[in-house]
């Protein structure tokens, strides 16, 4: 089976706008519900901190990659079991 | 702090305590993310220990790295969640009744309130080594009817809150009899 590698990039940018999502409900939370203060403000930022970081480590060990790359896996892969 | 508009605060209202968890109660929730990140961290090393050669395959090495990230991301989101659920669980104490807010989850919210002047009992109780060096504990108040109870667990200075709890009930009863008498 051979496809371009950007292809496996579609399931972690559908992760991220889950993430995102869930990470806007809880600020959502926190204001709506009136709980701003320092603590709640400092792990918001803390969380902010630790997303921008994860994302720049993912970014840099991924920038090298050639994504337009086609290749090859499950080459000896097949669905009819061998014939003895 | 804006507490009135969850609340409906009443002309004559004050907020006199807003009560948390204590905040050794967050000591947790780091200890399981600095485990869970510790595990992630162990299995990528594990992994390149073991089969140096998977990291640089052109489909394997990016999915772990991906699934690496993935991982990271959760765990931290997890986190953040959690202490959300810590921010918004309180007891909201004015000088008329007692509002409790319990947060289950992100998408499970309690609200209830119980006037001051019914209640009747208030119990603290802390239990444990660790409750007992960073002095929290629960917090029980109760009216007259058996089912109309609050509990609060792990909050900071239970014994000194049963006692202010106890106050303010007594004031608020004077307040309704005086009001009663007029």
């Amino acid at each position: 089976m051979t496809f371009p590698l950007y292809l496996v990039l579609f399931p972690y940018y559908f992760f991220l706008a889950i993430f995102a999502i869930m990470a806007l409900i809880d600020v959502y939370h926190l204001a709506r519900f009136s709980s701003v203060n320092f603590g709640s403000f400092l792990a918001t930022f803390l969380f902010l901190s630790g997303t921008i970081y994860i994302l720049y480590w993912t970014f840099s060990v991924l920038s090298p990659i050639d994504f337009q790359q086609i290749v090859t896996t499950f080459q000896n892969f097949t669905l009819n079991p061998p014939l003895y | 702090m804006n507490y009135s508009t969850i609340i409906r605060q009443k002309s004559y209202e004050h907020i006199i305590y807003v009560l948390r968890q204590s905040p050794w109660m967050l000591a947790p929730r780091v200890i399981v993310l600095i485990i869970l990140m510790a595990v992630g961290y162990g299995v990528f090393f594990l992994l390149k220990l073991v089969t140096p050669d998977v990291f640089f395959h052109p489909l394997w090495g990016v999915l772990l790295l991906l699934l690496g990230s993935i991982y990271a991301l959760t765990v931290w989101l997890f986190f953040y969640t959690s202490l959300i659920n810590y921010f918004l669980d309180l007891w909201i104490i004015t000088n008329d009744r007692i509002v409790s807010i319990d947060q289950r989850g992100l998408f499970s919210r309690t609200m209830s309130e119980l006037d001051l002047y019914r209640i009747q009992d208030v119990t603290s109780e802390s239990h444990g080594l660790f409750a007992t060096i960073f002095y929290y504990g629960k917090l029980t108040a109760q009216t007259a009817a058996a089912k109309d109870f609050f509990i609060f667990d792990n909050v900071q200075n239970p014994h000194h809150m049963r006692e202010e709890i106890i106050r303010l009930a007594d004031e608020d009863r004077k307040y309704h009899a005086q009001a009663a008498q007029m």
